[in-house]
């Protein structure tokens, strides 16, 4: 087994390459896979077709069907298979196609993965991984672009992820799969294709970290996901406007890493949370709530304000596709109004 | 239906009004139409009737609270209902009475950051100015209201002022934005003094007086013989008073001296083409400037008329605010008072006030003699921007003249 590099947040390293979400993804799994061969994949198409995003493509071809399973269209199978070869042993990384689908793994997920270690005195470790795709704008309509992460974080004894750069996504997924819990990883469609730095060697980024993408006074902005990206864009508009914005990166959202929100919060007083989830039990409600009954009260100079998904399912229509969910500039205008408020 | 009490809307301009009291408290029986509280506005005190009967309950404004207008105050319950059927429960409101035990949160908002620093400096948010959505105090006002104390607070420290002047470091600290000679809202009652809140007739006095302090002002100065005028006046049967005479005097002259009947504007000068006349009386210690509207049209009988009858609704404290506002020309007369004479200050957005002195005997040469006279002084004081001193000269001598030959109103 070669080694693993721990949290490499600097790109500085000289093996460092500019890959896609998807190719950090697959090299993340390729890797593991060579270094360990505990670690198999499964998932509807994801073999001989390569997936329906091209994540695991070619991998089918180097590891063969014994290590890449191509799985019937029966999403509860998937989560039950998964959940049976890790509790004998094995590290499986499953995928859930869309992760709307994932609504008929949950029964695996919530009464079994979750509650396994639990209820046999820690004899009994259930560590998956389940990979999913979430989020809308490729115009998939309502079944096929829902926001479900935090349905998940709901459930003690899950830990959810929701990576939003290439780099991340690698170092995150090789987290979860070397963690020894059920580790649900809810990745972007529309991040499949940007690009990023990527370290070639394995690394881990630590389940629970937030990070500071950018560092700024006036207010933060706490996003995840594709959220992200959009946060930093219009905190790049906003700076020609003198207005100076602090972008955290949740990264995990369970375990959440409340210390390093709280402290960005007592440092400009001022919260907008960004999610694309719809607004309504969305975990940016949670994290008003953990900031609202943090330290950072005192030091909050405006109330902690949301922009998140409307109360709708997903248009199919892309105009309506996208005024459903937070855009650049209904960043840009929320955050200015958040700053001068 | 309980039925809602809510503050009133008695002038076009009015956005809140201050309730001064209440004749009837909670649990009692009031008629419909009876007077059930007394509110003021910027410009009047006015009584305000029950509008319909039963039995009042959930006063929220007490006395003293000043509320936006159609606020719900109170309400009047039918026979057979109860306060539960009342609901929603009404919020309490500001007041200044000390009934007020309920409500014991400050009602300011601010935010956490901002009552924070506020705390940590001794600083009472309610002397604060909120400059966030819905007035809320935020860092930045709360520095700025700490700076603003430091900057009040230097001349005293620099200045070389003797013992009497030291104060303990607590009441330092806990003084506010305004000098600490002066106490803050918190302390309105102290061996040291009594405050008085600045509300009403008081309020507007002091921002249209202090705007008028800063207008160029010039003042004229004439001595008139009333012995004629003092005749007519005996010989009229309703015998007005000299303020009347000489507001039917200067009503009807204006319209020939347009420059001292006109207002100043950015875009020029406005010249009034009907006269309104400001008349200041004295009306249990407050200043109130009645006015009679059109006084150039009314005959001198009809401007007595019209100011007895302002006066005694001022004595009543009756006056709408319509009958305060609108003015083109004040007359303020403090003869009544012994003053001889005095000069007044040009009411914006006016051009002129004339200042009337007492009535007296006094000698004036008149074809190389010395005779006995009654004299009066005019003193006109005028708006330089709008008007010059030969136009007001000249204002004043037709004035003289009409008081000294009053055929000539005819």
């Amino acid at each position: 087994m070669s080694t693993i590099t721990h949290s490499s947040t600097e790109l500085t390293t000289a093996t460092t390459r500019e890959l896609s979400y998807s190719e950090a993804i697959r090299e993340a799994l390729r890797q593991e896979m060579q270094r360990d061969e505990r670690v198999f994949l499964l998932g509807e198409d994801i073999g001989v077709y390569g997936g329906a995003f091209n994540v695991t493509g070619d991998l089918y071809h180097l590891f063969g069907p014994e290590r890449v399973l191509d799985t019937p269209i029966a999403e509860e199978a998937i989560a039950g298979i998964a959940i049976g070869a890790a509790i004998t042993g094995m590290r499986p990384v499953a995928e859930i196609q869309f992760s709307d689908f994932i609504t008929l793994a949950s029964d695996q997920l919530v009464n079994q993965a979750a509650k396994m270690r639990f209820m046999f005195g820690g004899k009994v470790a259930v560590p998956i991984v389940l990979r999913t795709p979430g989020g809308s704008g490729t115009g998939a309509a309502a079944q096929h672009s829902s926001s479900l992460e935090a349905w998940f974080a709901h459930i003690p004894g899950l830990k959810v992820v929701v990576p939003a750069t290439p780099h991340d996504a690698k170092g995150l997924l090789l987290a979860a799969i070397h963690d020894p819990n059920p580790v649900l990883i809810f990745e972007h469609k529309l991040l499949y294709r940007t690009k990023g730095f990527v370290p070639e060697e394995l690394y881990e980024e630590a389940l629970g970290k937030a990070l500071v993408r950018r560092e700024g006074q006036h207010a933060t902005i706490i996003a995840y996901s594709v959220m992200v990206s959009r946060a930093l864009e219009a905190a790049a508009q906003l700076a020609q406007q003198g207005i100076d914005l602090e972008v955290v990166d949740v990264r995990t959202l369970r375990p959440l890493d409340e210390e390093t929100l709280v402290a960005s919060a007592s440092k400009t007083g001022r919260v907008l949370v960004v999610y694309e989830a719809v607004r309504t039990g969305g975990f940016g409600g949670e994290i008003v709530a953990r900031l609202a009954e943090s330290d950072a009260f005192d030091f909050l100079d405006a109330p902690i304000r949301r922009l998140a998904g409307r109360e709708t399912p997903i248009p199919y229509n892309r105009q309506l596709e996208r005024s459903a969910v937070p855009q650049v500039e209904d960043i840009v205008v929320a955050a200015r109004r958040l700053v001068q408020e | 239906m309980p039925v809602d009490v809510i503050m009133p809307k008695v002038d076009m301009v009015m956005d809140a009004g201050t309730v001064v009291r209440w004749y009837k408290g909670e649990g009692e029986q009031v008629t419909a139409g009876e007077p059930l509280f007394d509110i003021e506005t910027d410009k009047a005190t006015m009584e305000v009737e029950a509008p319909a009967s039963g039995t009042l309950a959930q006063i929220t404004a007490l006395d003293g609270a000043t509320v936006p207008v159609a606020t719900v105050i109170a309400r009047i319950l039918q026979p057979g209902e109860s306060l539960a059927q009342a609901q929603p429960a009404l919020v309490s409101l500001a007041t200044a009475a000390p009934r007020a035990v309920s409500e014991t949160r400050p009602r300011k908002r601010a935010t956490p950051l901002a009552r924070r620093i506020a705390r940590e400096h001794g600083l009472a948010l309610a002397a604060v100015s909120g400059g966030g959505l819905q007035g809320r105090v935020r860092k930045n006002d709360v520095l700025q209201a700490i700076a603003a104390r430091r900057v009040s607070e230097q001349p005293l420290k620099n200045g070389s002022a003797g013992p009497q002047h030291h104060i303990p470091a607590a009441a330092a600290s806990a003084a506010l934005s305004a000098p600490a000679s002066v106490p803050d809202l918190a302390g309105t009652d102290s061996a040291a003094g009594r405050l008085v809140p600045l509300v009403g007739v008081r309020k507007i006095i002091a921002q249209r007086l202090t705007l008028s302090a800063g207008l160029p002002q010039f003042v004229l100065s004439m001595d008139v013989n009333m012995e004629a005028a003092a005749q007519l006046r005996e010989r009229l049967p309703y015998r007005p008073s000299v303020t009347a005479l000489i507001a039917r005097v200067v009503a009807s002259l204006l319209p020939r001296h347009p420059s001292l009947n006109a207002s100043f504007r950015e875009d020029g000068i406005w010249l009034h083409a009907p006269v309104h006349l400001g008349i200041a009386l004295d009306s249990g210690g407050d200043l109130l400037v009645p006015v009679i509207r059109d006084a150039h049209q009314r005959s001198l009988g009809e401007i007595a008329t019209a100011l007895s009858e302002l006066r005694q609704r001022a004595e009543a404290r009756k006056l709408t605010p319509s009958e305060l506002q609108g003015s083109t020309f004040s007359i303020s007369n403090l003869g009544m008072f012994g003053v001889d004479q005095f000069s007044a200050l040009v009411n914006p957005p006016e051009a002129a006030i004339l200042a009337v002195g007492r009535s007296t005997r006094r000698p004036f040469e008149s074809n190389g003699t010395i005779i006995w006279g009654q004299m009066l002084t005019l003193t006109l004081s005028a708006d330089h921007r709008v008007t010059d001193g030969a136009a007001a000269a000249r204002f004043l001598q037709d004035v003289r003249a009409v008081l000294e030959e009053p055929l000539l109103l005819l």
